[in-house]
């Protein structure tokens, strides 16, 4: 299901990259945009043999607003917004259920720039502040009543972002983009801490 | 007729159709198959439990576990989600003239610790379970069992060579003996004797490796531990002799021929446990254990 969102959107634009010139980029100008995908999420714990990411991917919106400072300079700062991520497991103790949902702010300097005969490429790097809620469902076999439990924990984290735009009108361009989000250290108070990542493909339409 | 034949065959079917679980006491009320099995070369204590209530298998689930204490030391059984109801554990055990005390206690985070998020920070907490409490009593162990045959790293050469494995014990209330061979080239735990405290057994190399020991294990069966069934209890046994065996050989090479050989002597004393339980097996123990060679100088290798 992921890789046919990429594909409808790399469909529905791709008339649009053939067919339109690039405009050059132009300083002081303000920009906001939204953009979509989906992805992978990596999780590292002392002992990785006990992460089960079978089904370890998640959808992800991205709302976000920029300056460029110079020709090939921008601030920028956004929300990232992930599906729950989900691992189901069992043991003695009962079975569990185990979501984790992400939601992260970025602000960092973009360098944008056009290679002769290439398309236009934009590179970030930013800083992050994510908020990362654990939800967990249990059941015990019946001996005892299930029920859920969550806890949330704040950290500052890191973002990667690089891409090229496949197209580019006086108001309006589309970014094809691969974006990583590092979250080191979740929920520290606990000797099972973990860091998590996201790496994920996006499409980002920007309005200028 | 026709009804004869076809109610004996309901009953045979429904005999057959029993799994290869340990069968359940079927006394009413609680019953407990226990035992603490100390290994003294290196003081672990290997520990293992079922608990049952009205013939059904105990699951202590949500956070209750049965903790094991030792002067001053406590350390909780873990579950094993492929054998539901079955606790087992290793501890060490400094002074074995002080008992191991059993009970069961509500420990959320510790019955969780095997999980890989902060299961201390989230967990759903919904109190002691009902069998909090429910036991608390001392396992003192037996005066411990020495091998004295065969020596250490022996080395046999021929199937036909004798084995007879002897051991000392000045032990007065042992009521039952195992002795088990571990087979490196196999990775098979053998059980060559079981019963009374008859000082020593003896077969040859052929013998050990397809059970054929004598004193004849089968006959002594009857007589021994009564409750809560003889499978459950050769399940703890059995699974205190794996983890007491864990890697001690490498990967099986399966050549019977070029075999190293672990025989380790059980010596059990029965406890009592009073009320609420119906009916009881505590088994308090001391192993010894022996590594000897089967080299088959006759074998074409």
């Amino acid at each position: 299901m992921k890789q046919g969102l990429m594909v409808f959107w790399l469909a529905l634009f791709s008339p649009l990259l053939l067919a339109e010139a690039f405009i050059p980029l132009q300083p002081l100008q303000v920009y906001g945009g939204i953009g979509h995908g989906s992805s992978v999420v990596d999780i590292s714990t002392l002992d990785e043999d006990k992460v089960d990411d079978s089904d370890a991917g998640s959808l992800y919106a991205k709302l976000f607003v920029g300056w460029h400072l110079t020709d090939y300079l921008a601030l920028e700062t956004g929300v990232l917004a992930f599906t729950d991520y989900q691992v189901d497991d069992k043991d003695a103790v009962g079975t569990y259920s185990l979501e984790l949902d992400r939601h992260d702010v970025y602000l960092g300097p973009v360098l944008q720039f056009k290679p002769r005969h290439f398309l236009p490429l934009r590179f970030m790097l930013a800083a992050t502040w994510s908020q990362v809620t654990l939800e967990l469902r249990e059941s015990f076999y019946g001996v005892s009543p299930a029920g859920k439990a969550r806890t949330r924990d704040d950290v500052f984290g890191v973002m990667l972002s690089a891409g090229f735009l496949l197209m580019q009108r006086t108001h309006v361009s589309a970014m094809l983009s691969l974006d990583y989000v590092y979250r080191p250290d979740l929920f520290d108070d606990s000797d099972r801490s973990f860091d998590m990542r996201d790496t994920g493909l996006s499409f980002r339409l920007f309005f200028h | 007729m026709r009804m004869l034949i076809f109610l004996l065959s309901l009953l045979f079917l429904a005999a057959c159709s029993d799994s290869d679980e340990p069968r359940a006491p079927t006394q009413t009320g609680y019953s407990v198959y226990m035992q603490v099995n100390l290994k003294p070369e290196d003081n672990t204590a290997y520990l293992g439990a079922r608990l049952y209530h009205d013939g059904d298998k105990i699951t202590l689930a949500a956070g209750d576990m049965i903790v094991a204490t030792h002067n001053g030391i406590s350390v909780p059984l873990k579950g094993d989600v492929n054998r539901f109801g079955f606790y087992a554990e290793t501890m060490g055990i400094n002074d074995a003239g002080l008992p191991v005390n059993f009970d069961i206690q509500y420990l959320p985070v510790e019955a969780r610790e095997d999980r890989w998020y902060p299961a201390d920070l989230v967990y759903v907490d919904n109190g002691p379970g009902q069998y909090v409490g429910l036991l608390n009593w001392d396992i003192l162990l037996p005066e411990p069992v020495t091998i004295t045959s065969p020596a250490t790293e022996s080395t046999f050469n021929d199937p036909q060579d004798t084995v007879t494995v002897s051991w000392q014990t000045d032990a007065t209330d042992i009521t039952n003996v195992r002795v088990f061979a571990r087979l490196g080239c196999t990775g098979q735990t053998r059980l060559l004797y079981e019963g009374s405290n008859t000082g020593s057994v003896s077969g040859t190399m052929d013998d050990l490796f397809f059970d054929r020991f004598s004193p004849a294990t089968p006959a002594l069966l009857a007589a021994r531990l009564p409750l809560p069934g003889e499978s459950i209890a050769e399940e703890v046994a059995g699974n205190i002799i794996d983890a007491m065996f864990e890697g001690l050989f490498s990967s099986p090479s399966y050549n019977r021929n070029h075999c190293d050989i672990a025989i380790t002597v059980m010596a059990e004393k029965q406890e009592d446990v009073g009320s609420p339980f119906e009916s009881a097996s505590i088994v308090a123990s001391q192993s010894d254990a022996v590594t000897i060679y089967f080299r088959n100088q006759g074998a074409r290798l």
